[in-house]
């Protein structure tokens, strides 16, 4: 049973580093119409950042690990998606010589 | 001696083996009476002669034994001798006499086309089209270099390439040189003695264009183009085009660029009178009676006189040959068909890169259908996927799920779902003009002067840097988009749910009609721009005395024409990105050529109509509706009270809306996107041809990207790549006239039968798209730059539609397309201004002639000829 709700609070961590990230992304995907958008832009980063700090505030030992395991994983995952892609992207085009 | 150069009605058509199989055919014309222009052929002997003079008989004995590795780098070898050693004397002599001879014959200075001949062109199925050089407005000082040329394109990598593949011996081929009269041609073009593409006989094709006949052959102009009965020459259809530019028949000295402007008062003048359409189809019947087969025939005029220039069998290839050494199971993606109505030029084909699953085939784009059959958690068969793809419409399929594929496809789901769920997120609900960040992407891009075209694609379209904004994926905000589907599903249960006998396009009117599509806003922006210059009379007078490219520069002049300018500047500095046929980086933007705009402006201004036809009155319909809708829900329980129902049915209306803009929208993006890459073409382009290394503009968009960076580096020069482009130039005319097969590999059923007699009329039938009726004056256009006479009213007859005919759906009473789908381009418009729409209907504009009396049924996608035009 602990086993399982421990890899419930790292499937939670993964589903809040996607929210958070998200969230952060928004200043960016808005920028040039930030006067319009921002009170939605921070309300999002706010909502998900407490979210995140509430629930790792409420668990405890283990679970709080998990959660944070989930969160550094998902962190990791997301970053090593661009080198990932360019090596993918950089083999198709040297299969065509294209420059 | 004197056998080594002969002239052109000394030599027959067994004599292949000595003049090659061009010369051959030439001079079997000729003394049989045909109007060929003299010339004289330098035969395979003196090839012979010269390997043996310059010691290469060895080098090319060898060459069977030479590893394939090395055999491009002998063979360079080979050429580079050929090409740059100088003609025994004697050899040197006789070519020049026969060319003195020429030139005394015709009593004054002329210049000469020089064509390669090879013994070996009639080996069976290998036709080494394109492969050996021809050269135009060659005079006496160039005349052995460019005999020594044609020589020399035997050994080029290609046409060695092309041997080997063909197991033609490299040692067995030689060269003759054909050597003719260059005509100054006031007029030129191809005639078809049997339909190219369908191989119809009952039919003659020609084609005709002011000037030289390459600029039709490579497809540098959009030709006139006459369609004959056979049996007794009448036209049976005839277009006149917009001839803009023209191949020169004199090249003065110092001159490089063969391409000139047509002047204005001959653009849109046909190019050939009743007498001289007669005399080429009479002269192109008496070329197939002679050989006995339908020919494709290259023709000249010069001062009314008739020459004829190749006669050649014509090669059928079919629509079903297409793929035919693919393997694997393709069909069209429907969405994505009117975007690619003509097949992409090699470059943009090169440039593209394509998601897994999709792939470009003889510059087309289908998907693979194995590929997506494994992806997908379903148990389904290939035909039924097949045809679910193409034909994808509104309603999902009700196909089982596949217990056995679950695992697998559970982590490859996840994982797909863990890279992209920040995506899928950020995308979710974006405010509109949220991607307006792209477009300062694109003119950062645009300025990086160091970023290659291929580097911009993938930066713009396809893989951003990690702290670029969503914008810079357009992909995604349109993979995003395909939530719409799931959103129609659940609104349309919810609706028959709760109002089962609510009108049949119920869920298709809630979920159109939403603010800020882009396209409909450019409509709107066009419409704004002919009220702007309605209300300026001397803006509206020079639009109306003047053609699209003299009307600018008059209104650039013009004091009184400013507001009206700066209208037109803020257009484009928004819309300027645009074109029609976008999606090809060959086609120009509207910020390089105004007047296309300026043409739609002017036709608004010739039809003088107040308002949209649609737009006023949809959000009426709408409004009824909901109003409908509300009264038919409130006998349900507690729906008066809290009225969740229509809540909830108005939420997923709003949701479809959105999703539905997102996509039409992206489409603003992505092309955006590409409009920066050909920028970046250009500029490559205008740097090659200082350098000469290419001829002519808009060549460059012919070549392999590989061969591209050959140019730049200096690997290549413009020898190595002029026939390509010229062979490639002939293939993308005759594909795009053919059209794609819809599937490679794979069976799929006709869904619609093409025309059935119902009560009368000739029925049609095609895939909804807009709901609605409407009944009217039919009006076909096949290109909206050019033939747009739409009255209001009238029902819009397209080929395809893309954001270039949007403004014709603002006076349009109803639209029939012959390809698209219900996510296509022509149904989103169409929605958006409450006209009733019929796409997927096969040869609409064949079928349905301008002035027939039609009615469409949008709801049904079924379209009624009830009254033929009179005379029809």
């Amino acid at each position: 049973m602990t086993a399982l709700l421990q890899l419930a609070a790292f499937a939670l961590g993964v589903y809040l580093a996607i929210r958070m990230i998200a969230a952060l992304y928004g200043a960016v995907d808005v920028w040039h119409m930030i006067a319009k958008a921002w009170p939605r832009v921070v309300a999002d980063v706010v909502v998900w950042c407490v979210t995140t700090g509430v629930m790792a505030w409420l668990m405890h030992g283990a679970y709080r690990s998990a959660l944070v395991w989930g969160l550094s994983f998902y962190l990791a995952f997301y970053l090593s998606i661009w080198p990932l892609a360019r090596l993918y992207f950089a083999r198709r085009r040297t299969d065509r010589d294209v420059d | 001696m004197r056998s080594l150069v002969l002239s052109l009605d000394e030599v027959g058509a067994g004599d292949a083996g000595l003049v090659g199989g061009k010369g051959a055919n030439l001079s079997e014309l000729l003394r049989n009476g045909f109007p060929v222009p003299p010339g004289f052929v330098v035969c395979a002997d003196v090839y012979a002669r010269v390997l043996e003079v310059l010691d290469l008989g060895a080098a090319l004995s060898q060459l069977d034994s030479v590893p394939p590795e090395e055999i491009v780098q002998r063979c360079a070898a080979i050429r580079d001798r050929l090409e740059n050693e100088d003609l025994p004397a004697e050899l040197a002599d006789l070519i020049l006499a026969a060319h003195g001879r020429l030139i005394a014959n015709r009593g004054r200075p002329i210049v000469c086309a020089v064509r390669s001949s090879a013994t070996a062109e009639d080996l069976g199925a290998a036709s080494f089209a394109g492969q050996h050089g021809t050269y135009y407005y060659v005079d006496a000082a160039q005349l052995l270099k460019k005999v020594r040329q044609c020589w020399g394109s035997l050994w080029s990598p290609e046409a060695v390439s092309y041997r080997a593949t063909h197991g033609i011996d490299h040692a067995s081929v030689s060269m003759a040189v054909v050597v003719q009269e260059m005509i100054a041609s006031d007029v030129a073009g191809v005639s078809f003695t049997a339909n190219p593409v369908s191989g119809s006989r009952d039919e003659l094709t020609i084609e005709s264009s002011w000037g030289m006949g390459a600029a039709i052959v490579d497809g540098r102009v959009t030709p006139d183009s006459y369609v004959l009965e056979r049996a007794d020459l009448r036209v049976r259809t005839q277009r006149v085009a917009d001839k803009r530019l023209m191949v020169s028949a004199h090249l003065e000295a110092g001159q490089s660029a063969r391409l000139e402007e047509v002047p204005n008062a001959m653009r849109r003048r046909e190019s050939l009178t009743p007498d001289l359409l007669r005399t080429v189809a009479q002269w192109s019947l008496k070329c197939e009676s002679h050989f006995g087969k339908p020919q494709d025939v290259e023709w000249a005029i010069c001062e009314g006189r008739f020459y004829l220039l190749q006669s050649r069998p014509i090669t059928v290839m079919g629509r079903e040959d297409i793929g035919r050494d693919i393997v694997g199971k393709y069909v069209l993606f429907k969405p994505l068909v009117e975007n690619f109505t003509d097949p992409f030029t090699p470059l943009s084909e090169d440039l593209m890169i394509w998601p897994p699953g999709i792939r470009s085939i003889q510059g087309w784009v289908y998907v693979d259908v194995e590929a997506l059959q494994r992806l997908l958690p379903f148990e389904v068969s290939v035909e039924a996927l097949t045809e679910h793809v193409y034909s994808i419409d509104k309603d999902a399929p009700a196909w089982k799920l596949s217990i056995a594929k679950l695992p697998a496809l559970f982590v490859k789901g996840l994982l797909f779902l863990l890279a992209n769920a920040v995506l899928f997120l950020r995308t979710r609900a974006l405010p509109d003009g949220a991607l307006d960040s792209y477009r300062a992407l694109c003119a950062k891009v645009d300025a990086d002067t160091s970023m290659s075209p291929a580097d911009a694609m993938i930066r713009l379209l396809l893989l951003p840097q990690l702290g670029d904004a969503v914008g810079h994926m357009p992909l995604m905000v349109n993979l995003s988009s395909l939530r719409f589907m799931s959103r129609m599903r659940i609104l349309g249960r919810l609706v028959r749910r709760w109002a089962p006998d609510l009108r049949a396009d119920a869920e298709t009117l809630l979920g159109s009609g939403s603010e800020g599509v882009l396209s409909a806003e450019m409509g709107r922006g066009i419409w704004a721009l002919a009220l702007e210059a309605n209300r300026n009379a001397r803006a509206r007078g020079i639009l109306l005395a003047q053609a699209p490219e003299r009307a600018l520069a008059e209104l650039r002049q013009a004091t009184e024409a400013q507001e009206f300018l700066r209208d037109l500047d803020a257009f484009l500095a928004t819309n300027g990105h645009r074109a029609i046929k976008e999606f090809e980086l060959r086609t120009p933007r509207w910020e390089e050529n105004p007047a296309v705009v300026l043409g739609m402006v002017r036709n608004y201004l010739l039809i003088e109509i107040g308002s949209s036809l649609h737009e006023e009155k949809t959000a009426e319909v709408r409004a009824g509706l909901i109003a409908e809708l509300h009264a038919r829900l409130q006998p349900l329980p507690l729906e008066r009270a809290f009225g969740l129902r229509l809540r909830l049915i108005l939420f997923f209306a709003e949701q479809v809306r959105y999703f539905l803009k997102l996509r039409e929208n992206s489409r603003f993006y992505y092309i955006m996107g590409f409009g920066v890459v050909r920028k970046k073409v250009l500029r490559i382009e205008s740097e090659l041809l200082r350098q000469g290394k290419l001829k002519c503009k808009d060549d460059i968009f012919f070549l392999r990207a590989k061969e591209l960076t050959g140019l730049q580096a200096g690997r290549l020069q413009w020898l190595d790549v002029e026939d390509r482009i010229r062979e490639r130039r002939i293939e993308h005319i005759r594909l795009s006239k053919m059209g794609p097969p819809k599937t490679i590999g794979v069976d799929m059923q006709e869904k619609y039968a093409r025309a059935t007699q119902h009560e009368g009329a000739t029925l049609l039938q095609g895939q909804p798209a807009s709901p609605g009726t409407y009944e009217g004056s039919a009006r076909v256009i096949l290109d909206p730059s050019i033939d747009v006479e739409l009255t209001p009213g009238e029902v819009l007859i397209a080929p395809y539609t893309d954001p270039a005919w949007t403004p014709l759906f603002l006076t349009a009473g109803a639209a029939v397309v012959e390809v698209g789908s219900y996510l296509s381009h022509a149904g989103t418009v169409a929605r958006e201004f409450g006209m009733p729409c019929v796409v997927d209907v096969a040869e609409a504009t064949r079928k349905i002639r301008s002035g027939d009396r039609i009615s469409i049924d949008g709801n049904l996608g079924s379209v009624r000829i009830l009254a033929p035009q009179a005379g029809a």
